[in-house]
C-alpha cells in the first residue's frame, strides 16, 4: 500500500515538473510579459512622447521613486535619443544592462529594476537599477550575544551580509558563487569559500546540493540547512548557523564553506562537528584557560540538562539503593504528598517549562518577561504548594532548563530540549539500564551523522588528537597552527610556526 | 569473488584504532567474573596465568598477521587454503560462532540485569530493543560499530578506576607467597582466562577494513597488552580484597566490590556500574554480530541488511531456547572452549597449512 | 520515509507494551533501615525485627519516629515476607544501614543468617554489623530520642567508633574473616542503657559463635596491635608516680615480623602526645625516655595478656595465621590450628612522645 502511494506521489511530482516547464514557455515576448505583470495594480507603465517614444515599466512598490524622478526622468526627456545604447550611456547608473532575454528581464524587474525600451525596438530592453531599500540597519547580535568582541550581526539583505564578511576577510581568493533556488520565491543564495583553503570537494558538494533543491519557497537559510543536510530526519543540526559575521569569517579561514541566503539573517557554515555547537565565538576573545573552563562547563551543563530528569525518574522509580542516606529523607519528604509517579511528575513539569519557553518566545518581549515571572514564580510555587510536583524536582527541572540555555547556538538548544524526552521514557521502562540504552542509541545516532560527508563526532571519533586543540579545550593561538582536519583544507597550515615562535621569544 | 563486497574507502579505519577495537572486543562480560574462574584453577598465583595468556594471545595475533595478506580476509584465506567447498564450510562455521558469541554475551548480561536490577524483566521485549540497537549500529557500517567500541573503551577504563576501593581496604599479604601454586595449575589457568581474550579471531574478518593492515600489528599487540594489563590490575585488586575462600563463593566479584563504594551523591555503585558496563557488552556483541553478518554476506552474496535482520530475529528468539541460567552457563563454557581451540588450535593450524602451501607454491615457481 | 514511519509505530507499540516491571517508587515503599535478629531457642526460629523510619511530608516534620515490625521464621526471606503482612507498603531491605544480632543468636551461631544475607543482591556489603546485648528486638524498639532516627544513630555510633575505639567491621570485613583461613572475626557489642545506646564491648567469634569479650579498657591495645590507626586515647595508670595520665595517640603503625616458624613479633609504634599530664612536666630527654618506657612496658604487658587470652581460646582476630600464610610456602590450615596456641607471639609496642602541649609545666 505504502509503496504504491509513494510511487503515485513521485509520478505526480514528475508531471508537475513537466507542467512548470510548459508554463515558462508561454511567455514568448516582452509584451506578453508586460501583460502578465499589468494585472498587478502596483505595476506602472510610463511613456514619454519624443522622437523615439521611451517606455518605462516598473513595480511601484519595488523601486525608489525619488531616484526615478531625480536621476531618470530628466534624461529621458532629452530629445535626440535614437537607440537604447545611447540612453544607457547618458544615464548616471552603474549597473544597467541591455538584454533581450526574457528570463533576465523578469527576474530584474522583480528585483527592483526599471525596464525601459524604445517604442520601435521592443527586443532590446534596458534595465536600470532603482531598488528601494527597506532593510534594517546592521544591529548587534541578539541570539549569539557576546559581552566582549564585535557587536555586529547579519541582516536580511544578502549584499550587506556578504559585505560584512568581506570586510573581515580582505582577500581576492574569497569567492562568492551566486545561485538561485525556489521556484516561486527565486531566492538568491551565495556560497562563499576561500579558494586555496577550502576543500574543493566540500565546495562542490554544497553547490551541487543547493542547485539540486526542488522547492517552491526558500524563505530562510534554515530551509537550505534542512534540505541539504546529510540526514534530514535527525534532530541534530548538521550545519552551523550563526548570525555573527566574525564566526563566519573565522569558519571561512578554517576552510569551511558558508551559505548566505537572501532574506535571512543567519548564515550557514559547514562542515561542522558536534563539539563546535558548544563553542561560543566569545571563547576566542577570552584567554585560553578561561575559555576552556567555560567550554567544559557548557558541556557538563548539556549533559546535566539531558540526563538529570531521566536519572530522577530512574532512581526514584527503581533504584532507591543508590540514593545516599542523607539525601533519602529529603527526597522522600518532598515526594510524600505527590499523587503521581515520578514519570508523570517529571513529564508535567518538563512540559510546563516547555510551555513557558514557547509562550515566552511567541509573545512580544515585554509580555514575555511577565510570562517568565508568572511561570517561574507563580506556577512553580503553586505547583509545589498544591502537591503536584516536588521541590527537589522543581529545582532539577529549572536547573536543566537553565543548563540547556548555555549552548551558544540556539538550534542545538532545541535539540537538547527534545532528546530529553526519549531518555525519560527509557528511564521509566528500565531504570538506569534504560538510560544507558538511550545513551547508546544517541551515541550510535551521532556516529551515523555526517556533515557534508564528514563525520559529525570528529574529533572524538574518528579520533583526531590534533583537532582536540579546539574542541573541549581551546588552546592558545600559537598552538593552533593547523587548520582543523575535518574540513580537509587544501592548505592545512594557518601560520608558519617556525616563524611565529622565534618572534614570540623575542618579546620576553 | 564479488568486488562489491570489498569495503569502500569510507568504511575503512586507521590501523591505530585496532587498539580500541581489539580491547573493546576482549573486555566483555568476562571481566566481571573471570577472577573466580581462574582462581579456582590456579589460586592466588593465577595472575601469572593472565600474563601467560597475554603472551600466548600475542603469538596468535602475530600468526594472524602472517596468515592474512593485505586486503584479504578469512574467507579469502579459506578459499585459498582449502578450496571452494571446504573453505566455505569453514567460513560459515566461523560466522555461526560469531553469532553464537554475540547472542550469548547479550543474554548472559541480561541474566546479571535480572539478578541485580529487575528480576521481573521481560527478556523478549528487552531483547527486541537491544537488537534494534545492534542493527542500527551494524547497518551503519563497520565505522559505526568501531566508533561505538571506541567509546566503550573509555567506559570500561572509567569503571576500572573504581577498583581502587580494593586497594584501600585490601590485604596485600593475600598475594604472598608468590608461586605457591604448582606450575601445571598455573598453565591450566590459561584455559579459563582465554575467554577474556577472545576477540582476536575477529581480526580475520575485519582485516580488509583496516587501512595499511600490515602496519597495524603493533597496535594489535598493544591492545592485547592493554587487555592483559587491565585484567592483571583487576585481578590484583580482587585478590587483595577477597581471600580465596570468599572469592569462590562470589559469582561476580567486581560487582560485589562496587557495593562498598559510596559517594556523597551515589551509594551502591554496582547499580551504576552494571548500567555503564552494559555499553561495553553491547559494543563487543555488536562487533561479533557485525563479523558474523560480514562472514555470511561475503559467502552468500545476500545483502548485508537481510542477513543482519534475520540474525537479529534469531537473536531475539534466543529467549525461547536460552531459557535459564544453567543453559547460559553451559553455552558460555562450550563457547569459551571453542574459543580456546580456535585461538590456540585452529589459527596455528591455519598458519601451518599456509606455510606448507606457500612453500609448495614457491617451489613450483 | 515509510520505513521510518513503520519503525516509529513499532517503537511506540513496544513502549506501550513493556512498562510492566515492578516499580519501587521511593516514597511508596517501606524502607527498612536496620534489621535485628534474635534466636528463639524453643521454636528454633529467627526473630527478625525491622525498623523503618516514618518520613513526614515536608522537611519540618521531625523524623525521629520509627515503625518497628517483628516476625518469626526460619529463613530471612520469609521473615521479610512475614513483615510484609504488618507493613502498609512493599517492604524493601535494599537500603539497610546495619544488621544487629541478639546475644542468644551469636551464642547459637550466625552462619545460616550470614550466608543468606550474602545471597541477597539488594543488600550492600558496606553495612555495619553489631551484636546487641540481650536482644536485638528490645534494642531496636528503644524509644530513645535521637537527633536522627534510631537506625541512623546506631549507624553513626558504629561508624565513628570504628574510626577511634574499635576496628571497623562491616559485612565484607566480617565475611573476609569468617570465611578466610587463619583469622577470626569480631563484632562490637552495643547495649541499650537507661540513658541511651552505648558501644560497650567487643565480642570475638570462633567459627560463627561468640566466645570472648573485651571491655573498653582493652580497646586501645587491641586496636593498635590489629591495624594502623589514628587518633585514639589511652589512659595510663603510672603507679610509680601514683598518677593517672592520658595519652592521645597521633598515629600508630603495626607490623608482624616472623622470626622462625614459631615466633612472631607484633611490632607496634605509637606516636602520641601527653594531653592530661597532671603537672607531669617533661623537661629532659631522660624524663621523656622514662615515661616512654613506662608506657611501652605497660602496653606490652596488656598486649601479652590479650594475646594469651586469644591463644587459650584458639581464636585469631589479629590475623596472625593469615600473615603466616603469606610468609611460609607450606602453610596449611589444619596444621596451623594445631600449632597456634603454642606459637610465641610477642607484642613489641613502643610509645614515642612526639608532640608538646599547649600548656607549659
Amino acid at each position: 500500500m505504502l509503496i504504491r502511494k509513494v510511487i503515485i506521489a513521485m509520478l505526480n511530482r514528475i508531471r508537475k515538473k513537466a507542467k512548470n516547464k510548459e508554463k515558462q514557455k508561454d511567455v514568448h515576448d516582452f509584451s506578453q510579459l508586460i501583460q502578465i505583470m499589468e494585472k498587478s495594480d502596483d505595476f506602472k507603465k510610463i511613456s514619454f512622447g519624443n522622437v523615439q517614444s521611451i517606455k518605462l515599466f516598473y513595480y511601484h512598490s519595488l523601486i525608489n521613486t525619488e531616484k526615478l524622478q531625480t536621476n531618470l526622468l530628466p534624461y529621458c526627456q532629452q530629445l535626440n535619443i535614437k537607440n537604447i545604447e545611447e540612453l544607457e550611456s547618458i544615464l548616471p547608473f552603474d549597473d544597467t544592462e541591455i538584454t533581450s532575454d526574457l528570463d533576465i528581464i523578469e527576474e530584474k524587474i522583480m528585483a527592483g529594476f526599471i525596464a525601459t525600451h524604445l517604442e520601435d525596438d521592443t527586443t532590446k530592453v534596458l534595465l536600470i537599477p532603482a531598488k528601494f531599500k527597506t532593510d534594517r540597519d546592521v544591529a548587534p547580535p541578539e541570539i549569539e550575544f557576546s559581552v566582549i568582541g564585535p557587536k555586529l550581526a547579519f541582516i536580511e539583505d544578502i549584499n550587506t551580509n556578504i559585505n560584512l564578511i568581506r570586510k573581515q576577510v580582505k582577500l581576492p581568493q574569497l569567492h562568492v558563487k551566486r545561485l538561485q533556488v525556489g521556484k516561486v520565491t527565486k531566492t538568491t543564495i551565495a556560497v562563499m569559500y576561500i579558494d586555496g583553503i577550502a576543500s574543493p570537494d566540500n565546495v562542490q558538494t554544497v553547490i551541487q546540493r543547493i542547485s539540486d533543491i526542488e522547492y517552491d519557497q526558500i524563505i530562510d537559510s534554515s530551509f537550505i540547512g534542512q534540505m541539504i543536510s546529510d540526514n534530514a530526519q535527525s534532530p541534530f543540526p548538521q550545519l552551523m548557523d550563526t548570525e555573527r559575521p566574525d564566526r563566519v569569517s573565522s569558519a571561512l579561514v578554517e576552510g569551511k564553506v558558508a551559505i548566505v541566503c537572501d532574506g535571512s539573517p543567519h548564515v550557514l557554515t559547514g562542515p561542522t562537528t558536534l563539539v563546535e555547537f558548544f563553542a561560543a565565538y566569545e571563547d576566542y576573545f577570552l584567554t585560553w584557560p578561561i575559555a576552556t573552563a567555560f567550554r567544559i562547563i557548557r558541556i557538563f551543563a548539556v549533559m546535566f540538562s539531558v540526563l538529570i530528569t531521566p536519572l530522577y525518574v530512574a532512581v526514584l522509580t527503581y533504584h532507591y539503593h543508590i540514593v545516599p542516606g542523607d539525601l533519602l529523607g529529603t527526597l522522600i519528604s518532598s515526594r510524600k504528598d505527590i499523587p503521581f509517579p515520578p514519570i508523570l511528575e517529571v513529564l508535567i513539569l518538563e512540559l510546563t517549562i516547555e510551555l513557558l519557553r514557547e509562550a515566552g518566545a511567541r509573545l512580544p518581549t515585554k509580555i514575555g518577561q511577565t510570562i517568565g515571572i508568572v511561570g517561574g514564580i507563580v506556577i512553580g510555587t503553586a505547583a509545589v504548594e498544591a502537591g503536584l510536583t516536588s521541590n527537589v524536582l522543581l529545582i532539577l527541572v529549572a536547573l536543566a532548563a537553565l543548563a540547556s540555555f548555555t549552548t551558544p547556538i540556539y538550534r542545538i538548544g532545541n535539540t537538547i530540549r527534545l532528546i530529553r524526552f526519549p531518555f525519560i521514557i527509557f528511564a521509566q521502562m528500565w531504570g538506569l539500564i534504560g538510560v544507558t540504552i538511550g545513551a547508546m542509541f544517541l551515541i550510535t545516532h551521532l556516529l551515523r551523522l555526517t556533515s557534508l560527508g564528514r563525520p559529525f563526532t570528529e574529533p572524538l571519533f574518528p579520533p583526531r588528537w590534533k583537532d582536540l586543540k579546539d574542541a573541549f579545550i581551546r588552546l592558545p593561538f600559537d598552538l593552533q597552527g593547523k587548520r582543523p582536519i575535518y574540513t580537509s583544507p587544501k592548505d592545512p597550515n594557518r601560520i608558519n610556526l617556525k616563524r611565529t615562535k622565534p618572534k614570540r621569544g623575542k618579546r620576553k | 569473488m564479488n568486488q562489491q563486497q570489498k569495503p569502500d574507502i569510507s568504511q575503512m579505519v586507521s590501523p591505530f584504532l585496532l587498539l580500541f577495537i581489539l580491547h573493546a572486543t576482549q573486555i566483555g562480560e568476562g571481566i566481571l567474573s573471570f577472577e573466580r574462574r581462574i582462581s579456582k584453577v590456579a589460586g592466588y598465583d593465577s595472575w601469572i596465568s593472565i600474563l601467560l595468556t597475554g603472551l600466548a594471545t600475542a603469538t596468535v595475533i602475530f600468526l594472524i598477521w602472517r596468515i592474512v595478506p593485505e586486503n584479504k580476509d578469512l574467507i579469502d584465506v579459506h578459499l585459498e587454503l582449502f578450496g571452494k567447498i571446504i573453505g566455505k564450510i569453514f567460513s560459515a562455521v566461523f560466522g555461526l560462532y560469531c553469532f553464537a558469541i554475540a547472542i550469548i554475551v547479550v543474554r548472559s548480561y541480561i541474566e546479571i540485569i535480572q539478578i541485580w536490577l529487575f528480576p521481573d524483566l521481560s527478556v523478549s521485549y528487552f531483547l527486541i530493543f537491544l537488537y534494534i540497537l545492534i542493527l542500527y549500529m551494524v547497518l551503519g557500517g563497520f565505522r559505526i560499530v568501531i566508533g561505538f567500541a571506541f567509546f566503550s573503551v573509555f567506559v570500561t577504563t572509567f569503571l576500572a578506576i573504581f577498583k581502587y576501593a580494593a586497594f584501600s581496604n585490601g590485604y596485600i599479604d593475600n598475594l604472598l607467597p608468590i608461586l605457591n601454586t604448582e606450575i601445571i595449575n598455573i598453565i591450566k589457568g590459561i584455559e579459563p582466562m582465554t575467554f577474556g581474550f577472545l576477540g582476536i579471531e575477529l581480526i580475520l574478518v575485519y582485516a580488509p577494513f583496516i587501512h595499511r593492515f600490515k602496519t597495524g600489528l603493533k597496535w594489535a599487540l598493544l591492545a592485547n597488552g592493554l587487555t592483559t594489563f587491565v585484567y592483571l590490575y583487576s585481578t590484583i585488586a580482587i585478590f587483595i580484597y577477597y581471600n580465596i575462600e570468599q572469592l569462590q563463593r562470589i559469582t561476580w566479584p567486581s560487582l560485589q566490590l562496587w557495593k562498598v563504594i559510596d559517594f556523597p551523591f551515589v551509594e551502591r555503585f554496582e547499580f551504576v556500574g552494571i548500567s555503564l558496563h552494559f555499553i561495553a557488552i553491547i559494543a563487543s556483541a555488536a562487533l561479533y554480530f557485525w563479523a558474523g553478518t560480514q562472514c555470511f554476506h561475503r559467502l552468500t552474496n545476500i545483502s548485508f541488511k537481510k542477513i543482519a535482520i534475520s540474525f537479529a530475529i534469531i537473536g531475539v528468539s534466543s529467549v525461547f531456547y536460552v531459557t535459564n541460567f544453567l543453559v547460559i552457563e553451559r553455552v558460555t563454557t562450550y563457547l569459551s572452549k571453542i574459543g580456546v581451540y580456535l585461538l590456540f588450535g585452529y589459527i596455528p593450524f591455519l598458519f601451518i597449512v599456509w606455510l606448507i602451501i606457500t612453500g609448495v607454491k614457491k617451489k613450483n615457481a | 520515509m515509510h520505513k521510518t514511519k513503520q519503525l516509529f509505530i513499532l517503537v511506540i507499540l513496544l513502549i506501550s507494551l513493556t512498562a510492566c516491571i515492578k516499580t519501587k517508587i521511593i516514597d511508596d515503599i517501606e524502607l527498612i533501615m536496620m534489621l535485628g535478629y534474635d534466636w528463639n531457642a524453643s521454636e528454633e526460629k529467627y526473630i527478625g525485627t525491622a525498623v523503618s523510619p516514618r518520613y513526614g511530608s515536608s522537611e519540618e516534620t521531625d523524623m525521629r519516629e520509627n515503625s518497628e515490625y517483628t516476625a518469626q521464621a526460619k529463613t530471612i526471606q520469609n521473615i521479610n515476607s512475614y513483615i510484609q503482612t504488618k507493613a502498609p507498603n512493599p517492604v524493601e531491605i535494599g537500603k539497610i544501614l546495619g544488621v544487629l544480632f541478639g546475644e542468644d543468636l551469636v551464642k547459637h551461631g550466625i552462619e545460616d543468617l550470614l550466608l543468606s544475607i550474602n545471597e541477597d543482591p539488594n543488600i550492600g556489603r558496606g553495612i555495619h554489623l553489631a551484636i546487641a546485648r540481650n536482644s536485638a528486638e528490645s534494642l531496636l524498639k528503644n524509644k530513645m530520642i535521637t537527633e536522627r532516627t534510631l537506625p541512623r544513630f546506631i549507624e553513626n555510633l558504629l561508624l565513628n567508633n570504628s574510626k577511634t575505639n574499635v576496628p571497623e567491621m562491616n559485612l565484607h570485613d566480617f565475611n573476609y574473616r569468617y570465611l578466610g583461613q587463619g583469622m577470626d572475626p569480631f563484632l562490637p557489642i552495643i547495649e541499650s542503657t537507661a540513658t541511651g545506646i552505648e558501644l560497650t564491648a567487643l565480642g570475638f567469634f570462633k567459627e560463627d559463635k561468640i566466645i570472648h569479650e573485651i571491655g573498653y579498657d582493652q580497646f586501645f591495645v587491641f586496636k593498635v596491635m590489629y591495624e594502623d590507626c589514628k587518633d585514639h586515647t589511652y589512659e595510663f595508670d603510672w603507679q610509680e608516680q601514683d598518677k593517672s595520665i592520658a595519652i592521645t595517640s597521633i598515629y600508630s603503625k603495626t607490623k608482624k615480623k616472623w622470626d622462625g616458624r614459631d615466633k612472631v613479633e607484633i611490632d607496634v609504634e605509637i606516636t602520641g602526645t601527653l594531653t592530661e599530664s597532671k603537672q607531669l612536666g617533661i623537661r629532659s630527654f631522660k624524663e621523656k625516655d622514662k615515661i616512654e618506657k613506662a608506657i611501652s612496658d605497660k602496653l606490652k604487658e596488656e598486649g601479652k595478656d590479650l594475646i594469651n587470652q586469644f591463644q587459650e581460646l584458639e581464636i585469631d582476630p589479629l590475623m596472625i595465621g593469615a600473615s603466616a600464610k603469606g610468609e611460609f610456602r607450606d602453610w596449611n590450615s589444619s596444621d596451623w590450628e594445631k600449632r597456634y596456641p603454642e606459637i610465641e607471639i610477642i607484642p613489641d609496642i613502643e610509645f614515642n612522645l612526639e608532640q608538646s602541649n599547649i600548656i607549659q609545666q
